[in-house]
């Protein structure tokens, strides 16, 4: 007997919600849908049992005996685990961060604060004329992306087709997978973000063009009505993480037409713990990494990251000389070096939740097939009540 | 002494790292960070074909990576792309041991200078990378 | 894929016409499109002095085998599941306007393309505007796939 659910999936921050799994005798057989990442995901098997109480118990002797502990990562779970993780930090009065400055700079509090003005994917997929991939590379990294919303769906007010009714463009150091399929590429230098966006404006208000290519995204950018940049990492490094020179830029496209911003964060839920921060009007403190190589943190609590593999190794030997508590499905560097390593499900496969898109949407997540894997929210939950 | 260790080994040259994601090693992450085919699809600089030739790298032979942050050894493998002088790398403990942090602004650089020279044994291991030096 | 001249010279070049075709030339375009099999040519296999010519077109549309009637390949090592074919074919669009037409799944079977497992697969082949009496060079899954996943041989 197989059943069909219908699931969200918690790959990236497209967080795709038509995703087809097919469940035979409690393991999911088939999955229709997802792309190739977000497949490996539900068709990932399940963990071996565990002895979670006494994991629990570790987990609350360690943080109670740290001088200066911090909690780290959390892009990658629930708004739920996020909620209950901010409540720890304040128990504990500890430094709590993500890794949405470390990547993004200000770029996400500017956007959650409407510094900068955004839309949603479903406005984009109804009305965008124009998108442009500026340091971000979709193809890679949010697969469904340009399938889904930003190029080649037909939507409310976009009838004719990709070919008639949108225009893509790349902006990046190398052409990417994402360069590929886009109509345009514009190869940028490192660094010379901030003189192509000079540049831009500039023939927009009547300069002679540097070049054809230059020449005719301008055009595309006056035609315009509705325009979207997906901003990536690549353009705040680009930008040497100077957000006024980015905002001068959004103001001078919105005289030509409307203009806005989704920012292409990484982990599934990296626009949620920005959210969740600011609801419970907390601010992030310090900087973990900062501390991390000042030796001022003791202990750290890692939720669904793997700072072994995301961080440079001057930070992460860092980690070596400190207690590791960490939370994660998966086997990582991190884990291989924690000291204490708790497995939790995946959201949205083995344990429900909520999460919100790259643009703020909130999608929920309901697990597809029953396993005894407790959820993040769950281990974070018993850890708070232990304290 | 140096100057003559240097002669026996095989030139180096100067590359730039540039740290980019692969949906193939992303895919293979979701499963777990330890595998064999994660080191498969980490270990990795995707070379650009002249910087090969010029270098007398093969597709497929190991290469060493290395600067002031570290040392690797990974697989070179041939680009579609040209990208004259870089070599792409996707986000992993490899990568990283190579990266450094700029402190003044907080951020991980995604470009990295590095040098390249052929050989030096076998890919280096995700445990041994683990350790502490 | 092979060109009809890379074929052209794998083949006897005599014109004899034992293929039921004018030219040699002819008979490798239609062996490329799927239209005839190798084994219409008898020479081919009955004269040993085409014995290296032969195994040398069997591995060349050995790797073809997996094509569909359409001569649509996917190649799922390439594939990243993306879904832009799936959103992108006219085919899809025009048979499943609520699903695939508007960037989701396909909401019935009609579809060409759609992705399984995190790969293309692809079924109702018949309905690709490359087949049939009025087909059109259409290559709309090709030019949006950022792999190089599709072919059409």
């Amino acid at each position: 007997m197989s059943t069909q659910v219908t699931a969200t999936c918690p790959g990236c921050s497209c967080l795709c919600d038509d995703i087809e799994v097919v469940i035979e005798e409690s393991e999911i057989r088939e999955v229709g849908n997802a792309c190739r990442k977000g497949a490996s995901l539900f068709l990932n098997p399940d963990h071996p049992a565990y002895d979670l109480d006494a994991a629990i118990d570790e987990a609350i002797e360690i943080l109670k005996n740290a001088k200066s502990p911090a909690i780290f990562g959390l892009d990658n779970t629930t708004i739920e685990a996020q909620r209950i993780a901010i409540k720890i930090s304040e128990k504990l009065g500890c430094m709590i961060e993500d890794y949405s400055s470390i990547r993004y700079g200000d770029l996400l509090n500017f956007v959650v604060s409407s510094r900068i003005k955004t839309c949603t994917l479903d406005d984009v997929r109804d009305r965008a004329d124009i998108s442009i991939f500026w340091g971000s590379d979709a193809m890679s990294s949010q697969p469904r992306h340009l399938s889904r919303f930003s190029y080649f769906p037909r939507g409310e007010h976009k009838q004719k087709g990709w070919e008639f009714d949108r225009y893509a463009i790349s902006i990046d150091i190398y052409r990417s997978p994402t360069a590929k399929v886009c109509r345009e590429f514009l190869k940028v230098s490192p660094g010379q973000d901030p003189a192509l966006m000079d540049e831009i404006l500039g023939i927009l208000s009547g300069k002679p063009p540097g070049s054809k290519e230059l020449l005719k995204f301008s055009n595309e950018i006056k035609k315009a009505d509705f325009g979207v940049i997906f901003a990536g990492s690549g353009l705040i490094h680009g930008l040497n993480r100077d957000m006024d020179k980015l905002i001068w830029f959004m103001e001078g496209l919105n005289e030509y037409g409307e203009f806005y911003l989704i920012p292409m964060v990484k982990g599934y839920n990296m626009r949620g713990f920005v959210e969740m921060m600011k609801r419970a009007q907390r601010q992030i403190e310090g900087s973990f990494l900062r501390a991390l190589l000042d030796g001022g943190i003791d202990a750290a609590l890692i939720v669904g990251a793997d700072p072994m593999s995301d961080l440079p190794y001057s930070l992460s030997k860092k980690l070596l000389d400190i207690q590791t508590i960490v939370i994660d499905p998966r086997d990582t560097p991190t884990t291989e070096i924690a000291d204490l390593v708790i497995h939790t499900g995946i959201a949205g496969v083995d344990n429900g939740g909520s999460a919100m898109r790259m643009d703020g949407v909130e999608f929920e997540l309901v697990p597809c097939i029953k396993r005894d894997t407790p959820s993040d929210e769950a281990v974070l939950t018993r850890i708070l009540e232990g304290l | 002494m140096a100057g003559i260790s240097r002669l026996i080994q095989a030139p180096e040259y100067e590359i730039k790292i540039l740290i980019i994601s692969d949906i193939f090693q992303s895919a293979e992450s979701c499963r777990g960070r330890i595998s064999r085919e994660y080191q498969d699809l980490s270990a990795v600089v995707y070379l650009d074909k002249e910087d090969m030739k010029a270098w007398s790298i093969k597709d497929g032979m190991n290469v060493t990576l290395f600067n002031e942050n570290g040392k690797i050894v990974v697989t070179g493998r041939s680009s579609k792309e040209e990208h004259r002088g870089i070599g792409l790398m996707p986000p992993s403990i490899y990568s990283m041991r190579l990266a450094s942090f700029d402190e003044t602004s907080g951020a991980i650089p995604l470009m990295v200078d590095a040098r390249i020279r052929r050989g030096d044994g076998e890919v280096t291991g995700i445990r041994e990378l683990c350790k502490k030096i | 894929m092979p060109t009809p001249m890379e074929v052209y010279q794998l083949l006897p070049m005599t014109n004899c016409k034992k293929c039921g075709e004018s030219t040699c030339m002819a008979f490798a375009v239609k062996l490329i499109r799927g239209e005839v099999g190798l084994e219409a040519c008898t020479p081919l296999f009955e004269e040993d002095r085409y014995k290296d010519k032969l195994s040398k077109l069997q591995e060349l549309f050995e790797t073809v085998e997996g094509a569909t009637e359409t001569g649509l390949v996917i190649d799922t090592d390439k594939c990243t599941g993306c879904g832009n074919c799936v959103v992108a074919c006219p085919v899809n669009v025009a048979n499943d306007p609520h699903g695939t037409a508007v960037g989701r799944g396909p909401t019935n079977d009609r579809v060409i393309l759609r992705v399984k497992d995190g790969v293309v697969v692809a079924s109702n082949v018949h309905e690709c505007r490359r087949f049939g009496k009025n087909r059109i060079l259409c290559d709309l899954c090709i030019v949006t796939c950022p792999s190089g996943a599709i072919e059409f041989v």
